[in-house]
């Protein structure tokens, strides 16, 4: 009803919001991705969920914005947005290297739908000139480069394909 | 058992919109204050709740949680996990929707319009009406999909009171508290949605703590 995408439409079941859609698939096909049953891993997994959205894509939303939208817009890139923003970033991804320093996912020892979230806007942050912004962070890189390996993740890089 | 711990001074919306959770489901837990205006959100006591410097977060034993809406849940699947509709599919499903557009529809809108009317001023400054003007129309567009989901169903998931109505509660009554809580009026089944929630003791002791007065 707010003419956005995406949408899920199962069987006589429609849903919208992009992380209530993965929340089902999770919860229909693979719900250990979500710990139900579990009130303290699935807690934890929910506040990752939340700091995806609230910290970690909220900082990148505008810099992939200005960097890949804009131009297909015809307009150009506004730097002062990008760099405002890659500092909100790299605030955020200082929080991230000290969590991935204590735990090998985001929200413990367990992949979970939190560190699923992360792969659509972090493929297309590597699509911009700003991927760097990753380096000064080695446990966050190496948290990316084992979820690069996952099959499912280079399934969504191939679809993305980063040319326009 | 020992109640749990809320951090966060009741001025935020943020903070609210746990309380409303936490009564509802019928938890133990008390508020403690924290001061901005001595960095006590910097202290390393409070980045060793929330990493993020902000507030609120929760203690309950040697479990510690952070960002308001995670808080809500954790509050609904302990005490209360009717109100997430857990163990079915379709309906919990559905509180997911509306737990979604709550945050990225509804009070994305709301945010800009509750800081320029009410924060704004206490930091000295002065409200910036194009950004509330522009925030009301896009609320109004939000609240038109709010009216047509009503006119359905008693409440936005479905016809049962959930998180996904009660995470609406720190934010709208903070709207009734700025000049511009007539924007309800063209909405009728939306109204009367509010005008129930109000109703319930939980949201009405939410409503005590916030009292509009900086």
């Amino acid at each position: 009803p707010f003419g956005q995408v995406p949408a899920l439409q199962d069987g006589d079941l429609y849903l919208w919001e992009s992380r209530a859609i993965c929340k089902y698939v999770s919860r229909k096909n693979k719900p250990e991705l979500l710990k139900q049953g579990d009130l303290k891993e699935s807690t934890m997994v929910d506040v990752w969920m939340e700091v995806e959205a609230n910290q970690y894509t909220s900082a990148m939303d505008p810099i992939l914005f200005e960097c890949l939208i804009r131009p297909m817009l015809g307009g150009t890139t506004d730097q002062k947005a990008v760099e405002g923003n890659l500092e909100k970033l790299k605030k955020v991804l200082e929080v991230y290297e000290a969590r991935l320093t204590k735990c090998k996912y985001l929200a413990g020892d367990f992949i979970s739908l939190a560190d699923l979230n992360h792969v659509s806007v972090t493929l297309c942050l590597f699509a911009t000139p700003h991927a760097s912004a990753l380096d000064a962070y080695p446990h966050v890189k190496a948290w990316w480069a084992g979820l690069m390996a996952r099959p499912s993740v280079q399934k969504v890089a191939a679809l993305m394909k980063p040319s326009a | 058992m020992a109640p749990m711990t809320l951090y966060g001074a009741t001025l935020s919306w943020n903070v609210t919109r746990c309380v409303a959770a936490l009564e509802e489901a019928g938890a133990e837990y008390e508020i403690v204050p924290i001061n901005f205006g001595t960095g006590e959100h910097k202290s390393p006591e409070h980045l060793a709740r929330n990493p993020f410097g902000q507030v609120p977060a929760l203690q309950d034993g040697d479990l510690y949680l952070f960002e308001s809406r995670a808080i809500c849940k954790y509050a609904c699947r302990k005490n209360k996990p009717e109100l997430l509709k857990v163990g079915d599919l379709k309906e919990s499903a559905m509180v997911d929707v509306w737990l979604e557009v709550e945050a990225n529809q509804y009070t994305s809108a709301l945010n800009p319009i509750l800081f320029e009317c009410l924060i704004r001023p206490i930091l000295g400054g002065t409200t910036d009406q194009k950004v509330v003007e522009e925030n009301l129309e896009k609320l109004k567009k939000v609240l038109e999909v709010y009216e047509a989901r009503l006119t359905k169903c008693k409440y936005l998931a479905g016809d049962f009171i959930s998180l996904a109505d009660l995470n609406h509660v720190s934010v709208t009554l903070c709207l009734f508290a700025t000049p511009h809580a007539s924007v309800f009026d063209a909405y009728p089944h939306v109204k009367a949605w509010w005008a129930g929630l109000m109703a319930r003791p939980s949201v009405q002791k939410v409503a005590a703590l916030m009292k509009p007065s900086a």
